[in-house]
């Protein structure tokens, strides 16, 4: 836990500095209110800057882009299973996260940058599975 | 531009100069805090994705294609049975070329492995099989595979066809996840014994691989089976084997570690994966699906064919007390078949197939004749053969009695 809380304020000095930005916690679950296997919470709103720490509260997991659902011009990243992973969001716009191994069975989350951030054409439209379609209408629903 | 930062090793060495160098910027802040990093542990490859740039080159081309010319094929249904057992099936072809209709479902499964130790696995099957059902087509058939995903699965899945041409064996073109179906029709060009595996990108390929989503799909030459002068070869009865290599999480205490769900194991399996030592390596799923009451069953003048898939890796199956008397050890039915091999390669990713005819009664040993893994990690199964002895093959002289010193 202490190397998590030093790492966590190196990174927000070593990227934020003064600004103000945020980093905010995800948790990576095999249980959580809305169901088995979800990232808690399912939406989260950031200003551009704000960062994600994604924490593996449960083994197994890990948390990346999921293709063709992120902003123009940002980059995808793609987490280790079972390892934490801090994201910084810089360039506005809806990224649609997902865990590699339970993308099937529904475990992604939406991250909206920016005051504006809204679901461009066809962000769902990529192959996606049903319970995964179905969170991320959910989670977009909260927009 | 999004920055990435990562905790914990093992990450891309791009990722990982960004770490050390923003983790260096920190510890010129907070000094003593540096301590606390950990050093990377080097480059590791990530699982490799095919771009969406070539995915798109490829669909771009199948929307230009013309369709088949299917007109003179007939459509028949394969029904698909558990192995070792072969579905009905003719060896020469009669009539005009066909389409195979088959029907696979993807079925995730807690299956025990071992009854002695309890090892168990929540196997990725086809049709809830390890290894999948055989399929057996003709030369210049199309197989039609209509591939079903049940809505409570956990996991996407597809089927690469090692005897196909095109699109990653079929890969592309049958992911289906949870609740999806797809429908895929290939032509059986090249006759022979070939793998077919779930393949679904990544690091899932090894793991669907090894949790038992494989098998044998067989192209019979429309005229049968041949020795190297042309005869005619055919067979009674067909075995089919599929070895399958687990590589089971262990507690700390060194027993195995159970799951309640499909999946779950699924970062314990990688890493239990990436030592390549196999707990187990077993014929037809599990240690004794083909030994004692399970054994397989011929007689005297029955000809077997040995179909051996291994998707994975290299093993070398010996029938003890037997032979391989025609030997298709890499598949490829227009190769003439080796003859009287005592043991023959299986590469891994790959079917074989070997004929033997049974001479003498008795109990036969078909093993991985790496006998460690024969013994220990249960490569065995048995062939019960009944008939009469011929003692002009062999005969004990004498039965074991004391000598004098």
């Amino acid at each position: 836990m202490f190397r998590q809380m030093t790492t966590a304020a190196l990174l927000s000095l070593a990227l934020t500095g003064m600004s103000g930005a945020e980093t905010i916690d995800v948790k990576m679950l095999n249980k959580g209110e809305s169901g088995t296997m979800v990232f808690e919470p399912a939406l989260v709103k950031l200003a551009a800057g704000d960062s994600i720490r994604f924490v593996a509260a449960d083994k197994g997991h890990n948390a990346e882009t999921i293709d063709g659902m992120l902003p123009e011009g940002a980059t995808a990243f793609e987490g280790k299973l079972n390892e934490e992973l801090t994201v910084t969001f810089d360039q506005p716009g809806l990224y649609g996260v997902r865990c590699k191994p339970h993308f099937a069975m529904g475990m992604v989350m939406v991250v909206a940058v920016g005051d504006d951030a809204t679901a461009p054409d066809g962000f769902l439209e990529g192959r996606i599975p049903k319970k995964a379609k179905e969170r991320l209408e959910a989670a977009l629903a909260g927009l | 531009m999004t920055k990435l930062i990562t905790q914990g090793p093992g990450m891309a060495s791009r990722r990982s100069v960004l770490q050390g160098s923003l983790l260096a910027a920190g510890a010129a802040a907070l000094g003593a805090g540096m301590a606390q990093a950990r050093a990377p542990r080097g480059p590791m490859p990530m699982p490799a994705r095919i771009p969406e740039r070539l995915v798109q080159v490829q669909a771009d081309a199948i929307a230009k294609a013309p369709p088949a010319d299917l007109t003179g094929y007939t459509r028949v249904k394969q029904e698909l049975v558990a192995p070792p057992f072969a579905p009905v099936h003719e060896q020469v072809a009669t009539g005009g070329p066909k389409i195979i209709e088959v029907y696979m479902e993807t079925q995730e499964r807690l299956m025990k492995i071992d009854e002695d130790t309890g090892a168990e696995i929540w196997a990725l099957t086809y049709n809830g099989s390890v290894p999948g059902p055989l399929i057996i087509a003709h030369e210049g058939d199309y197989v039609e595979l209509t591939l079903r995903n049940p809505a409570d699965s956990v996991f996407e899945h597809n089927i690469d066809f090692h005897a196909s041409t095109g699109a990653l064996g079929g890969g592309a073109l049958t992911h289906v996840f949870p609740g999806e179906e797809a429908v895929l029709r290939w032509k059986a060009t090249k006759p022979g014994v070939f793998t077919y595996h779930c393949a679904p990108g990544g690091e899932m390929i090894p793991y669907h691989v090894c949790h038992g989503m494989n098998g044998t799909m067989m192209v019979l030459p429309r005229d049968g089976l041949k020795d190297g002068q042309g005869n005619p070869l055919r067979y009674d009865e067909i075995a089919y084997i599929g070895e399958q290599d687990y590589y089971l999480p262990k507690n700390e205490d060194g027993s195995y570690k159970t799951y309640t769900a499909a999946g779950e194991d699924y970062a314990d399996s990688l890493e239990a994966m990436r030592g390549l030592i196999p707990t187990h390596s077993v014929f037809n799923g599990a240690v004794g699906a083909l030994t004692g009451d399970k054994a397989l069953r011929s007689k005297v003048g029955n000809t077997v064919l040995m179909i051996h898939n291994q998707a994975n890796r290299d093993t070398r199956p010996h029938l003890i007390g037997g032979h391989g008397n025609f030997v298709w050890e890499a598949g490829s039915f227009n190769d003439a078949p080796a003859t009287n091999y005592e043991t023959w390669l299986i590469r891994g990713g790959s079917s074989g197939a070997a004929m033997y005819t049974f001479e003498q009664p008795g109990v036969y040993a078909y093993v991985n004749h790496n006998l460690i893994e024969a013994v220990l990690l249960g490569a065995t199964a048995h062939f019960v053969v009944e008939g009469d002895w011929n003692n002009a093959l062999m005969e004990q002289v004498v039965a074991p009695r004391t000598f004098e010193t």
